[in-house]
């Protein structure tokens, strides 16, 4: 309790003496305590609020020059559905045989090991964007450099392209990781599709039943 | 005699500086908190390695929730007020300036065009909340897309205001179904308004890597 030392406490008429003598200064401690109560209440409530964002660019959708599928034999499509589920296959689509290979089938994987699954088919990228970081940490090249050569190792035409492809049941978290993925994995070409094929449809639809 | 004095000056401190600066700290951490405001569409958006910053001025924001509602939202009160005039002649609607300021501040409006006027004779924040829960989003279905209306309105406001377009960013849940997400984006690329470049507002990543 605060308390102004007015001789309550001792009683009696030398206590009044003293009082006047006394200093007038208030006990500040349990302000003191409050006050630190209240600072470190809001110090300790306060979360940190910060919501980044993906910068996403999207191609304008040209009716005269429907996408040209050729050169995607460097390239993975990745199926998202539901319960995070991911199913993938390299290369162009084959319903059914040809010089090329054999009929296409979904291979399965999920969030936890896909990146492993991309670096492997990356690797190349992965190593020079690993040494771009490694001589922008020991400050061989300035950070323009960094930038400039980055985008140069994504751009190169052989790299591992994804299309990554989504069903009724994927979520939206699903495609955002997704595309976290292909940032981690240094694959500069990608696009985002809600549509399958018909047959890439059915197919997903019988893996889908094993589950 | 001097040792018979020294116990009866007190031992306590001067306290006085260590309350000053506490409640300087206490008054600053106060005054410089910034409330987030009460959101009206609870949205847990899902996180990325992304770092960069989102603008706090200037940002059309669409909001797409768990259920898949469709929400508009914009950061400045001036064109807000405008997109609400120019949206309300469409359907005859003519806000009182109590109701332009609500509108103000509700955060993001998800409600038809033609619900407006009801949505904003309630009174309180929670129930405009509640009679947005209860209704159906902004129209994204191609025979009524009425966020195309919202988006190119807000775009020719701000444009003849300012002479660039918003930053356009969009706000989903992490559980929504990417196929409504998709129409949302198809909106944006429809022509009119060909939004490419956009921003996916993310929660900051932690714990992964």
């Amino acid at each position: 309790m605060a308390q102004v030392p007015e001789g309550g406490g001792d009683g009696g008429g030398k206590g009044k003496k003293r009082a006047k003598r006394g200093s007038t200064h208030i006990d500040m401690t349990p302000m003191v305590d409050l006050a630190f109560l209240l600072l470190t209440f809001f110090i300790l409530t306060t979360t940190m609020y910060k919501p980044s964002s993906l910068q996403m660019t999207y191609p304008v959708p040209d009716k005269d020059n429907p996408q040209n599928e050729t050169a995607l034999n460097n390239a993975i499509t990745l199926l998202l559905t539901k319960n995070d589920q991911i199913y993938y296959y390299m290369g162009e689509f084959r319903t059914e045989a040809t010089e090329k290979g054999p009929p296409t089938t979904l291979e399965h994987t999920d969030f936890s090991k896909v990146q492993k699954l991309l670096v492997e088919n990356n690797k190349q990228t992965v190593a020079q964007l690993n040494d771009l970081v490694r001589q922008f940490n020991e400050k061989k090249i300035t950070e323009e450099e960094y930038n400039e050569k980055r985008k140069t190792i994504k751009g190169n035409k052989d790299n591992l392209k994804a299309i990554i492809k989504t069903d009724a049941d994927a979520k939206y978290r699903n495609m955002i990781d997704m595309v976290d993925e292909m940032d981690i994995c240094g694959i500069g070409s990608y696009g985002v599709l809600d549509e399958l094929k018909p047959e890439e449809q059915a197919l997903l639809d019988t893996e889908k039943a094993k589950l | 005699m001097s040792k018979i004095k020294m116990p009866r000056s007190s031992p306590s401190l001067d306290m006085t500086p260590m309350v000053d600066l506490a409640f300087l700290l206490v008054t600053f951490f106060m005054l410089t908190a910034q409330f987030r405001p009460e959101e009206a569409v609870a949205v847990d958006t899902p996180s990325s390695m992304s770092q960069s910053p989102i603008p706090m001025t200037n940002m059309l924001t669409v909001v797409v929730d768990t259920a898949g509602k469709v929400f508009w939202d914009f950061t400045d009160k001036g064109v807000r007020i405008a997109v609400l005039e120019e949206l309300g002649k469409r359907v005859n609607y003519t806000p009182t300036d109590e109701e332009k300021v609500k509108f103000v501040n509700a955060g993001p409006i998800g409600v038809p065009i033609q619900n407006l006027r009801e949505l904003l004779s309630l009174e309180t924040g929670s129930e405009r909340k509640a009679y947005m829960a209860s209704h159906e989003g902004i129209p994204v279905d191609s025979t009524n897309n009425q966020l195309y209306e919202w988006i190119s309105v807000t775009r020719n406001i701000f444009w003849n205001d300012a002479g660039h377009n918003p930053v356009v960013a969009l706000k989903a849940d992490g559980n929504t179904n990417y196929s409504r997400v998709a129409e949302v984006i198809r909106t944006f690329q429809s022509p009119g308004i060909q939004i490419s470049k956009f921003k996916m507002i993310t929660d900051l990543e932690s714990s992964r890597m």
